[in-house]
């Protein structure tokens, strides 16, 4: 499915009763007249970012009217996320996103890391990537999602489970929206009905 | 007008790999990859799109006397229906070497009906069978059902296939 640019609804979500304050919601002040060298050093390198504890991210394809009842095309969330300082890309820790799609069991991802652009539309993970689908599970150490194309691609060292189907590869494409999995030299077993 | 004489001989090899039931798509279950380019599936239908070679691979029969070792450098696999689980026809390209119940088989193209049971290859094709020298021909076909080998301007051996005294 074509999809094209976006805006990327930002819902900073904050963590419920009892949870950690975010970290900053706000563009740092500018710093006291008094400040250490050691503070003005800490302000040089977090520039005008913002940090969020409990961050939602959505994209949603080109049928967007910007109703929140319209279901995204990828959603993720991080535990900490910070704005950097071009206030286009997210870096996001301890991150779960999905895949929204039609009529398909849902892509659920997990990993360590990732960062979204919101300009661009597109979002990556890494460190540990777990993605699952009924019954479809890839592990891999780092994946991108172009909005646009609607793909997920990564150029890692793959392993593929389904059933009694287990693959290798150094690295894949995939198209939710249509089924179609590319495995770049793929090694392993293809159980007939289990892919 | 130069006249082409083709020979046609059909063959019964008795080799120890016969198919003990018929051969169609449910006798085979899995395929492992040892070597390929790229695999495409479609984890909508559960079906394998395409597969880049060069390949090395095996279709996994459920009686393992029926594996098809297949090695080339282009394959494609085709389904009969959009359900099917299991491949129905392989078409295979340049530079094949196939072990198929007992043959070795050099060849130029294969194509081979999983659901029939044959097994077509055309251009120069070398088959060697266990205790006999290699037959180089123009063409063969193989039943995998009945193990008959049609074999298309065979350059046969001198002695016979079943000689084994010189």
């Amino acid at each position: 499915m074509i999809r094209h640019l976006t805006t990327g609804a930002i819902v900073l979500a904050l963590l419920g009763c009892g949870s950690e304050p975010p970290v900053s919601n706000a563009p740092a002040p500018s710093p006291p007249s008094d400040a250490t060298p050691q503070h003005a050093a800490e302000e040089a390198l977090t520039g005008a970012s913002m940090a969020v504890a409990g961050l939602d991210l959505y994209m949603h394809d080109d049928a967007f009217t910007g109703q929140d009842t319209a279901e995204p095309t990828f959603w993720v969330h991080a535990d900490q996320g910070e704005l950097t300082g071009d206030e286009s890309l997210w870096t996001l820790t301890d991150t779960q996103a999905v895949i929204y799609r039609d009529d398909e069991d849902d892509m659920h991802l997990t990993a360590k890391k990732g960062w979204f652009d919101q300009v661009r539309n597109t979002a990556q993970l890494s460190g540990g990537v777990t993605i699952e689908s009924g019954p479809l599970r890839i592990n891999t150490q780092r994946v991108d999602w172009d909005n646009a194309l609607g793909t997920v691609t990564s150029e890692n060292e793959t392993e593929l489970h389904n059933g009694a189907t287990r693959l290798t590869a150094i690295g894949f494409t995939m198209s939710p929206d249509t089924g179609g999995i590319h495995l770049y030299q793929p090694r392993g077993t293809i159980t007939f009905g289990e892919l | 007008m130069r006249r082409i004489l083709a020979t046609w001989i059909i063959l019964t090899i008795g080799t120890t790999a016969l198919a003990q039931n018929s051969m169609n798509t449910d006798s085979f279950e899995a395929i492992t990859v040892r070597k390929a380019k790229e695999v495409e599936l479609d984890i909508k239908t559960s079906q394998i799109t395409r597969i880049e070679g060069p390949v090395d691979l095996t279709f996994e029969a459920k009686e393992k006397v029926n594996n098809l070792d297949l090695k080339a450098d282009t394959i494609q696999v085709r389904y009969t229906n959009a359900n099917d689980k299991a491949p129905s026809f392989i078409h295979m390209e340049d530079n094949l070497d196939i072990n198929i119940q007992g043959y070795n088989i050099l060849s130029e193209k294969a194509d081979i009906d999983l659901d029939k049971g044959l097994a077509t290859f055309t251009g120069k094709t070398i088959v060697a069978m266990p205790d006999t020298d290699p037959i180089t021909t123009q063409g063969m076909t193989l039943n995998m059902n009945t193990n008959k080998l049609l074999l298309i301007s065979p350059n046969i051996p001198r002695l016979s296939l079943n000689d084994t005294k010189p």
